[in-house]
């Protein structure tokens, strides 16, 4: 019966905070130089090796929502590019079997991880791994920042110009 | 007291099957993180406004303020041939009584301003009748804890967002079981324990205020009253975790 008190106390005093600004930098597995501010969407991308053969990498998506209505989030309005050793620059897409990426809304106050795979049209060893988000959150009336590129340093991807 | 075993047992029949659920859920073995390699969940299920179910659960502490001379009281006494007599609210002898307890619920919204929901409690008090002495038997005070009062009930209410604050103006629909404890003589003379028993239907409207202490938390004080006992009163403070941030409307 113990939890009983300590669920009245723990909820007096908000034990489950609402996502605040810039708590998604504080995760090492995203770059915070990927980080963008979309208005009440907040958001930074982390790439890992992949975990199939036939993928590029695994993009990894840290957001909240700073404001107290839900806000759009739509990781399929974000144009993926993969540059080759030759400079080639070819599309990536995501990987999604089961058809369950689409627009949805950031609840109030929310934060989420997600990850999800990427892949080229041909396997290729890519030098580079480039995201535009402008389309990610629809209907943000702020600015996205400009297109950024991770690049292989090692066994991880950062965001390098 | 068998009565009174058999409501508490009623009433915590949710608790139990809410974790059995729980654990049923549980048993699926996620492969992956990955979206498309997670079988146990789908993209968007812990964050999304469309994913998330806009269900409370609450716990609370209540009170309430009965009157007994506004009910007619069924009276039992010993478990072999038990006696059985009515006996008048005024036999009681007593205006008015106290309890406190906890209560329980669990609720969902149906749009964006109504929901439904159930709510059950039980609360206990020590009380001190001086009663009447019915024609069948002679009763008497049994001291310590003797009043327990439960209540179920179906919720219809509708909810104001105001920021950090609800307001919320509800019904409840159901039954409440009140009981007092006595001991009686029965007519060959031995003192069993037996109890005074009322069953009545329930019509509560509330008034609520919230008070939103997190995104998906919420502080309540409730006041309430009794349509089929005017005279009765309850109130409480009660705690709640939401499954939709603010409910899904701050302002």
């Amino acid at each position: 019966m113990r939890w009983l008190a300590l669920f009245p106390l723990g909820f007096a005093l908000g034990c489950l905070p609402g996502y605040s600004s810039h708590a998604v930098n504080a995760h090492p597995d995203v770059d915070a130089r990927s980080f963008q501010n979309l208005g009440c969407l907040e958001v930074a991308f982390g790439l890992r090796p992949p975990a199939h053969d036939t993928d590029a990498a695994v993009l990894i998506t840290r957001f909240g929502n700073t404001c107290l209505h839900p806000t759009a989030f739509d990781l399929r309005g974000i144009a993926f590019s993969g540059v080759d050793r030759e400079g080639h620059v070819l599309p990536l897409s995501i990987v999604d079997p089961r058809a369950e990426v689409h627009l949805l809304h950031v609840d109030a106050a929310a934060r989420g991880i997600e990850k999800v795979r990427l892949r080229a049209a041909a396997p290729l060893e890519l030098t580079a791994i480039c995201l535009n988000v402008a389309g990610i959150s629809p209907g943000s009336s702020h600015p996205p920042g400009p297109p950024f590129c991770f690049r292989p340093s090692g066994e991880y991807w950062e965001v390098r110009p | 007291m068998k009565r009174l075993v058999l409501a508490l047992l009623v009433l915590a029949l949710p608790l139990v099957a809410l974790p059995r659920q729980a654990h049923a859920h549980s048993s699926c073995h996620e492969q992956s993180d990955i979206t498309g390699d997670r079988v146990c969940s789908r993209f968007g299920d812990l964050w999304s406004h469309e994913r998330s179910f806009p269900l409370t659960l609450g716990v609370g502490l209540t009170s309430s303020h009965l009157v007994p001379a506004a009910r007619n009281w069924s009276g039992t006494l010993g478990k072999d041939n038990p006696v059985r007599f009515r006996l008048p609210g005024q036999a009681l002898g007593m205006r008015s009584i106290d309890d406190v307890g906890f209560d329980f619920r669990m609720s969902g919204y149906v749009n964006r301003t109504l929901y439904l929901g159930i709510d059950w409690g039980v609360a206990l008090g020590s009380v001190h009748p001086t009663f009447a002495q019915p024609a069948e038997v002679e009763i008497r005070n049994k001291s310590g804890i003797n009043f327990v009062h439960a209540k179920i009930a179906s919720v219809i209410g509708a909810r104001l967002p105001l920021g950090p604050f609800s307001a919320r103006l509800e019904a409840l629909i159901g039954l409440q079981i009140a009981s007092v404890t006595v001991e009686g003589r029965k007519p060959n003379g031995e003192w069993v324990q037996g109890s005074l028993n009322n069953l009545a239907f329930l019509l509560e409207p509330r008034v609520a205020v919230d008070l939103w202490t997190g995104p998906w938390t919420t502080m309540t004080v409730w006041g309430g009253g009794n349509v089929f006992f005017p005279a009765d009163r309850s109130m409480g403070v009660s705690f709640a975790l939401h499954g939709r941030a603010f409910d899904g409307r701050y302002f």
